[in-house]
């Protein structure tokens, strides 16, 4: 596991959770327990998320995706969040590519986290361009059932394998042509292998995606490098909104 | 603290000699076998890739899980020293995955067995696919990986691999000598390090069989699969070097 529980917690207090705050206090300003529907990517040992949103109202398990990597974290995660819907044993990233992708009729929800470091990566060349296929798959699929706004929490490690520029270009369009990416295919190289500018990229790719299908988002960062390596842990947390409705 | 449950005289005798002798086997099993049983639950976690690259397959959905299911169960039994019904499940294991290399390609016969049909019965036939293994012998690839590497031991056929792990297996759900449960004056099922030693030999067995089964039946989600996933499944799914060497040669990374 790359996220330590202290790492989470920490990014959790600092961003995610403030985020979901006021996530809440947008979308549903006259709720007071909001029951806001929560995807969550998470892990065995590690879902602090889900205790932390429901101890602040923001949700209650019975609102709950749990995605888990694995069969064996799905059954602990079963016997510890009963009322959860939990589900996944396979990457997500895997997953919603397919036509019979298993929780499609569960969107949309009010609070996505695509929290991969949970999700047991695989660390082969081309993990973060499917992790951001992944991520706009996601916001299409929000789109499409007519959903208005929601949180949107993206965290990835960034290591040193190079990230594929073009290819995030390209695969973009092939997922939605309808409407553009905005970002120019010069702005970074083809492929990236600087670490400070694949930072920059995915701060930039997170941003455009988002724009893609929602007209408004406010975002916060924590980009932080790990012990080992030139492994950096990035996550954004933002609130997407469709209108000034 | 926990509400006592409620319960009758019989039923409390059970429970709490079950409440003992579940975490003394248990102890036991893992003060002597602790690595062994973290590489077989590991060895458990390999289906979630055939899960993710099956998705494609509806049968799939369903008899993924229940694979997975099986050796996770049959880990539990050993651990318990519950020998025979550990032995049970991996039997159960291997006709799953070879029912879900049948249905993969028999839509129809998949469709009668989700209403519960049971025309192979009616039929006199052994299983879903027929009598013995020979619908998986005809199979292309299983016959150009036969030809392609005959020193990889034989899947599939008469006293071939399979058909004698499920032999052997089969007496421990038809109570053949010597796979009883209980002892001649002994009943509780208690930790014995030659029969664990036995059955974890078969489940290591039995998982390499469903991957090679399933690598021939799905042989294009095996090639495209991925080199780290490929390679969990060929390093720790599969123990026997010829069965390695042949796969690594018929599916050329």
């Amino acid at each position: 596991m790359i996220m330590t529980p202290e790492m989470k917690t920490n990014l959790l207090e600092k961003l995610w959770l403030p985020i979901a705050i006021e996530g809440g206090k947008t979308l549903y300003p006259h709720r007071r327990n909001k029951k806001m529907k929560l995807l969550t990517l998470t892990y065995s040992e590690n879902f602090q998320e889900i205790e932390m949103l429901e101890e602040r109202n923001l949700t209650e398990k019975k609102h709950v995706t749990a995605w888990a990597p694995t069969y064996v974290v799905q059954i602990r995660l079963e016997t510890e969040l009963s009322a959860a819907t939990v589900t996944g044993a396979s990457r997500y990233e895997d997953s919603i590519t397919h036509q019979n992708f298993k929780i499609k009729d569960r969107f949309p929800f009010d609070i996505v986290n695509l929290d991969f470091t949970s999700q047991n990566p695989n660390f082969e060349l081309g993990r973060v361009e499917k992790e951001l296929a992944s991520l706009e798959m996601t916001i299409k699929l929000q789109a499409d059932h007519d959903n208005d706004g929601f949180v949107l929490i993206y965290t990835t490690l960034l290591n040193s394998k190079d990230i594929g520029f073009s290819q995030i270009i390209n695969t973009s369009h092939s997922i939605s042509a309808a409407q553009p990416l905005c970002i120019n295919n010069t702005t970074f190289s083809s492929t990236i292998q600087d670490q400070s500018e694949k930072i920059s990229c995915l701060e930039q790719l997170y941003e455009k995606i988002c724009f893609k299908y929602y007209s408004r988002i406010n975002y916060d960062k924590i980009i932080r490098p790990l012990n080992s390596d030139d492994n950096t842990l990035c996550s954004f947390a933002g609130i997407l909104r469709r209108s000034d409705g | 603290m926990m509400a006592e449950i409620p319960m009758g005289d019989s039923t409390r005798i059970m429970h709490e000699s079950q409440e003992k002798w579940v975490v003394e086997n248990w102890n036991n099993t893992l003060a002597n076998y602790t690595e062994d049983v973290e590489k077989l639950v590991n060895m458990t976690e390999l289906f979630n890739i055939w899960a993710t690259k099956l998705q494609s397959i509806s049968s799939a959905d369903k008899f993924i899980p229940e694979i997975f299911m099986d050796s996770y169960i049959s880990i539990h039994f050993a651990g318990y020293g519950l020998y025979k019904y550990a032995h049970a499940c991996l039997r159960s294991q291997l006709e799953s995955a070879l029912r879900l290399v049948y249905f993969s390609k028999h839509e129809v016969e998949y469709g009668w067995w989700s209403e519960g049909s049971t025309w192979f019965k009616d039929n006199k036939l052994a299983d879903v696919w027929g009598r013995g293994h020979d619908y998986f012998r005809e199979l292309r690839t299983v016959k150009d990986f036969k030809k392609e590497c005959p020193d990889a031991p034989e899947l599939f056929g008469n006293k071939m691999r399979i058909a004698k792990l499920y032999s052997e297996l089969s007496q421990f759900i038809h109570s053949g000598a010597g796979q009883f449960q209980t002892e001649v004056g002994k009943v509780s099922p208690a930790y014995e390090m030659e029969k664990f030693h036995r059955w974890n030999g078969m489940f290591k067995k039995v998982q390499e069989c469903i991957h090679v089964a399933l690598a021939l039946g799905f042989p294009d989600e095996f090639k495209n699969m991925g080199e780290t996933d490929r390679s969990k499944i060929t390093n720790s799914g599969i123990s026997n070097s010829s069965f390695r060497q042949a796969l690594d040669k018929f599916f050329p990374p």
